[in-house]
């Protein structure tokens, strides 16, 4: 039969986000794909250039909207590295804590999308209305749903307001039950064990020697996460445990793991909010005002020529790294060069090539369970 | 209490590696130091220099003898003023513990345990390329796979020549970008780089872009 | 005669059917209640029964179309469930947005008060620091000035009369009666416009008595008025634009600022135009909450009244101190970025000096710095060579005449002003240091010169 070449073009309900998906099909079997990106480059290592290292934080929120304090989590521990900044501890809880909610409203917004891509469209109202609930605790405390602009350069703009504490153990405890309800929805759903288990096969080393990381890797049977292997915040100080699944092929790990996965961080996540919160100095309850020295110092505007600033960040698709150079306009209060390294990125073509040999019905399925953002894949 | 790799394990990684690389290499003009981060919990990490003829013998040795099955970020610079170097090339790597593992089991690596090669590590390695107006370092796309795209996306955005480097391809730019159009050159600057739109111009609607008209 | 069994009395015939037709007929009922007595029944949508029309043409408009549009004229509604025998007793979920809103519905859904909302920016108590300005990622600040009423000079109460005096050449403004009630119900979070201004502006031509002659600014017909209908206006208060199309509200200009007079209101609304120009918002579109920017308002206007008084009180002291006559001293305001609301170049003592006679005061002491002008480099004229000096940006009909009274009346004279020439003419005229050289009075009136001789 001919073999022919399709294009899953950059406006496409399945491929979560703007990128093109070229494949090649004998009939109903992957032979060859290509990717394309590149649709939402927006230059923002270019715009780092000419922006104050403030300045740049709004933009590293937009790099992945659907994760962004993580992302300019990350920017901010490099521009800390930079500038040789400390950070109050107080301010490391806070940041653990909207990162953890971040990460819980990211993986409901990819389980959102990929229970729709599988058929079941029940789990986008479900996991929209869960997202709901962080999105209001994120908004409570960085001043917008999605965009929020809030660490700072030396710790957090403001503190946790007040009645958050109280709010968000509510929202959390609410659905780490509701976790329950995702599970005994999909696991015991033949359409969605059909569907997920046997495809998409993906090894460890494979993944790792292509710059895959974080929950992907995590699905293939090994516990390599940067927020032990790395250490940045005060992640050894509260109760967690990375999430870890048992491959259930020589092949590697399959849809279903990857999406194991994400379930078991979600509850870690959970538990990491509810015991950062009891063990925050200071108390969850305070609210110390802007600027304090207990959520920020003031950092040094300016890096000589010659700095640079290196972070590696746990992001919820993987290990996402900044790498600044300092010594930009401005005497020095720009930087001159901000490098953003995406683990979707890397990502997006390796799973490209692990969709060869499936069929067509399963490149949804395999595309989502490796969860692409392409916003910062693009940047 | 979540486990971590602590400093002195993180410590004597880094100096194991240090001396390794300084066995191998030491004298040639690579050089290799532990630097230590300013952020977090101030970690040490592994800088090293490498002429760009040395690079494909450090890169092998250092994926297939010292165990870095990572590489997590290529960036190039360019600086145009010139110094000691034009163009700069800085890879950052990993060394990473995971190996594939038998279906239905799982290695749920404790930290505390990690010795020896296990122990996760950072490198970084600089590149600095003389003055011209080709900068080519050799590739390392058959070392790592995960080079493949970051080296696409440096000499997309940068314009670094990677040689030996199969299929190249403009990947973040449109496909129908000029030859030689490397936007994030120094000559190029961004439209209102200085802030000057405001007062003559203020919704940028006297103004028109660079690539107007174009079919993009 | 043997007694069927269904034709024993039994609790089927005898209660539950009559039970069901019963409940099944008032449940009947319940669809032509609905319609007959909505308010009451509270049938409609979320208390209403039909959006409120704004204005007679859009209500007109819509009952043309009601027969397509009007719910209740609807026998399906899409979001209901209905059918003959059991109509459903559910309202309908929908929010009819712009007339109502979900958090005003359910309190418990709240936007928080730190949400990154429209900007809000209190501008009589902003002092121009421009910081905003700087740190945008997005270049979507613009600082400007603005004609407008200082507060200080609007105060009433303890705080009246320590406000600027009119003065010719300045600017004056009257209060619209018509106005106030339009205010009262505007509402600028749901309207697309800035609230109808309050004052009419008017250049002051001149003072004599208690009256005031005034140039109108949107009408260009001059006008006299007694000068108590007029209060003093300044066209050097600070103001500014914001494009909220280019901001992505992420609020580094509230940092910035300090929190002291730049906002972002935890407001959603109100931001909304049909064309990109009408995303710059100036300054009264700006507005805080009233209350807010009441207190606000309180604070500043008793900081510059205070601040007044005691320079009065200052003055006063020192005038019963000294025994000569003593000159008025002049408080020169500052320039470059702090523009001030008080740009005040005289102080009013309690002297009962009228403003002629301060002016007759003020061009003798001109006069007499004119001996130490070199007048070899400059050229001498006299009043009948004058020349319109006021072409020149930069000197107004005051610096006119003090020009004339210090002996230079032409362009010529103006254009050969060397650097030291420049400073000494400034400091003789009293004028700004340096603006002489800064609006580059000589080169304007050598260009003036050429286009005379062309």
């Amino acid at each position: 039969m001919a073999q022919m070449w399709i294009t899953m073009g950059p406006q496409h309900p399945m491929t979560h986000g703007l990128w093109t998906l070229r494949v090649k099909v004998d009939g109903e079997t992957v032979v060859d794909t290509e990717a394309e990106l590149g649709y939402i480059h927006r230059g923002v290592e270019k715009i780092a250039e000419a922006r104050d290292f403030t300045q740049v934080t709004p933009y590293c929120d937009r790099l992945c909207y659907v994760s962004a304090m993580t992302w300019a989590n990350s920017y901010i521990y490099a521009a800390e590295d930079l500038l040789e900044v400390d950070v109050p501890e107080r301010a490391e809880y806070i940041r653990l804590i909207s990162a953890e909610i971040q990460r819980l409203a990211s993986h409901l917004m990819w389980l959102g999308a990929f229970g729709p891509d599988i058929g079941n469209l029940t789990l986008m109202t479900w996991c929209m209305r869960d997202r709901e609930m962080f999105l209001d605790l994120l908004q409570e405390l960085g001043g917008s749903r999605m965009h929020y602009n809030y660490p700072r350069i030396g710790g957090v703009k403001r503190d946790l307001p007040v009645g958050f504490a109280d709010r968000a153990r509510a929202k959390v405890k609410l659905f780490e039950q509701r976790i329950k309800e995702y599970e005994m929805m999909l696991d015991e759903s033949t359409i969605w064990l059909v569907r997920l288990q046997g495809v998409g096969y993906s090894r460890a080393e494979d993944m790792v020697n292509s710059g895959v990381s974080g929950p992907n890797v995590r699905a293939a049977g090994v516990n390599y996460d940067v927020r032990w292997a790395h250490p940045y915040s005060v992640y050894d100080q509260v109760d967690w445990e990375p999430a870890v699944e048992k491959p259930t092929s020589v092949k590697g790990a399959d849809c279903y793991d990857r999406y194991r996965v994400r379930m078991e961080e979600m509850v870690q996540s959970c538990k990491m909010v509810l015991d950062a919160l009891d063990k925050i100095p200071g108390g969850a309850n305070t609210h110390y005002s802007t600027g304090d020295e207990m959520i920020l110092t003031k950092a040094p505007t300016r890096a000589p020529e010659g700095a640079t600033g290196f972070s590696n960040y746990e992001c919820t698709r993987g290990a996402s790294q900044f790498y600044i150079q300092g010594g930009g306009d401005g005497r020095g209060k720009n930087p001159y060069r901000l490098s953003i390294r995406s683990p979707m990125f890397i990502t997006i073509p390796y799973v490209a090539k692990t969709m060869i040999g499936y069929k067509v019905a399963d490149i949804p399925a395999i595309m989502g369970s490796f969860d692409p953002c392409i916003g910062e894949t693009d940047r | 209490m979540g486990m971590s790799i602590t400093s002195e394990q993180n410590e004597a990684a880094a100096s194991a590696f240090l001396e390794q690389a300084e066995e191998r290499f030491g004298g040639s003009g690579v050089t290799v130091s532990i630097e230590h981060h300013s952020n977090a919990v101030k970690f040490a990490f592994v800088r090293m220099t490498c002429p760009p003829q040395h690079w494909i013998a450090l890169a092998k040795w250092m994926r297939f003898d010292a165990g870095i099955n990572y590489c997590s970020m290529i960036t190039g610079t360019h600086y145009p003023e010139g110094g000691t170097r034009t163009w700069g090339v800085a890879y950052h790597f990993l060394r990473q513990p995971v190996r594939d593992v038998e279906p239905f089991t799982s290695d749920v690596l404790k930290a505390e345990s990690l010795e020896g090669m296990d122990i996760p590590l950072e490198i970084e390695v600089l590149i600095d390329l003389p003055d011209g107006r080709e900068p080519t370092v050799p590739s390392v796309q058959s070392i790592w796979i995960g080079a493949d795209w970051n080296e696409k996306e440096t000499w997309d955005l940068v314009g670094i020549q990677f040689e030996g480097h199969e299929n190249m391809h403009r990947v973040l730019n449109p496909h129908d970008s000029p030859d030689g159009f490397h936007p994030l050159q120094k000559q190029h600057q961004i439209r209102y780089h200085d802030y000057n739109e405001m007062y003559d111009d203020a919704q940028g609607f006297v103004r028109k872009p660079a690539d107007e008209g174009r079919v993009k | 005669m043997p007694t069927h069994p269904q034709a024993k009395p039994n609790f089927r015939n005898l209660f539950w059917y009559p039970f069901k037709i019963t409940l099944i007929t008032a449940l009947r009922t319940f669809p032509l209640m609905g319609k007959l007595f909505p308010k009451r029944l509270g049938m409609g949508y979320h208390n209403t029964t039909h959006p409120e029309f704004l204005d007679e043409a859009s209500a007109q408009r819509a009952k043309s179309r009601s027969q397509y549009n009007d719910i209740s004229n609807q026998e399906f509604a899409p979001d209901r469930v209905t059918s003959d025998l059991f109509p459903t007793l559910w309202k309908p979920q929908t929010v009819q947005y712009p007339y109502e809103r979900l958090e005003d519905m359910e309190p418990w859904l709240f936007v928080p008060g730190n949400y990154n909302g429209r900007i809000g920016v209190i501008w009589e108590t902003c002092t121009a620091c421009k910081m905003c300005v700087n740190v945008c990622p997005n270049d979507c600040l613009h600082m400007t000035t603005e004609l407008r009423v200082d507060v200080l000079d609007n105060a009433e109460g303890e705080y009246d009369g320590y406000g600027a005096e009119l003065e010719v050449g300045g600017y004056a403004a009257k209060f619209r009666e018509e106005v106030v009630e339009e205010l009262e119900t505007f509402d600028l979070i749901t309207a697309h416009a800035a609230p109808p201004a309050e004052w009419r502006f008017g250049q002051v031509l001149d003072l004599s008595g208690g009256t005031a002659t005034v140039r109108w600014n949107d009408s260009g017909q001059e006008e006299m008025l007694e000068q108590s209908e007029l209060r003093t206006a300044d066209n050097q208060i600070v103001s500014g634009r914001i494009d909220i199309g280019r901001c992505m509200f992420c609020g580094l200009c509230m940092e910035a600022c300090g929190f002291t007079s730049f906002f972002m209101t935890n407001e959603y609304d109100g931001m909304s135009g049909f064309s990109r120009q009408d995303l710059w918002f100036d300054a009264s579109r700006t507005r805080v909450l009233p209350s807010v920017h009441q207190e606000a308002v309180d604070g500043e206007l008793a900081k510059r009244a205070t601040k007044e008084r005691d320079k009065r009180a200052k003055k006063a002291a020192k005038a019963a101190k000294s025994a000569e006559p003593e000159v008025v001293v002049e408080v020169k305001a500052e320039v470059k970025t702090e523009v001030k609301a008080e740009v005040k170049p005289k102080v009013e003592d309690d002297k009962p000096m009228s403003k002629e006679e301060k002016k007759a005061a003020d061009l003798q002491r001109v006069k007499e710095r004119s001996k130490s002008i070199d007048f070899t480099t400059l050229g001498t004229a006299s009043a009948d060579q004058k020349d319109d000096l006021q072409a020149i940006k930069g000197i107004g009909p005051f610096i006119e005449e003090k020009l004339n009274a210090l002996g230079i009346y032409t362009f010529s004279q103006i254009s050969k002003m060397t650097s030291e020439l420049e400073d000494q003419v400034n400091e003789a005229i009293e004028f700004f240091p340096g603006r002489v050289k800064r609006d580059e009075w000589t080169n304007q009136a050598k260009v003036l010169l050429e286009k005379g001789d062309a």
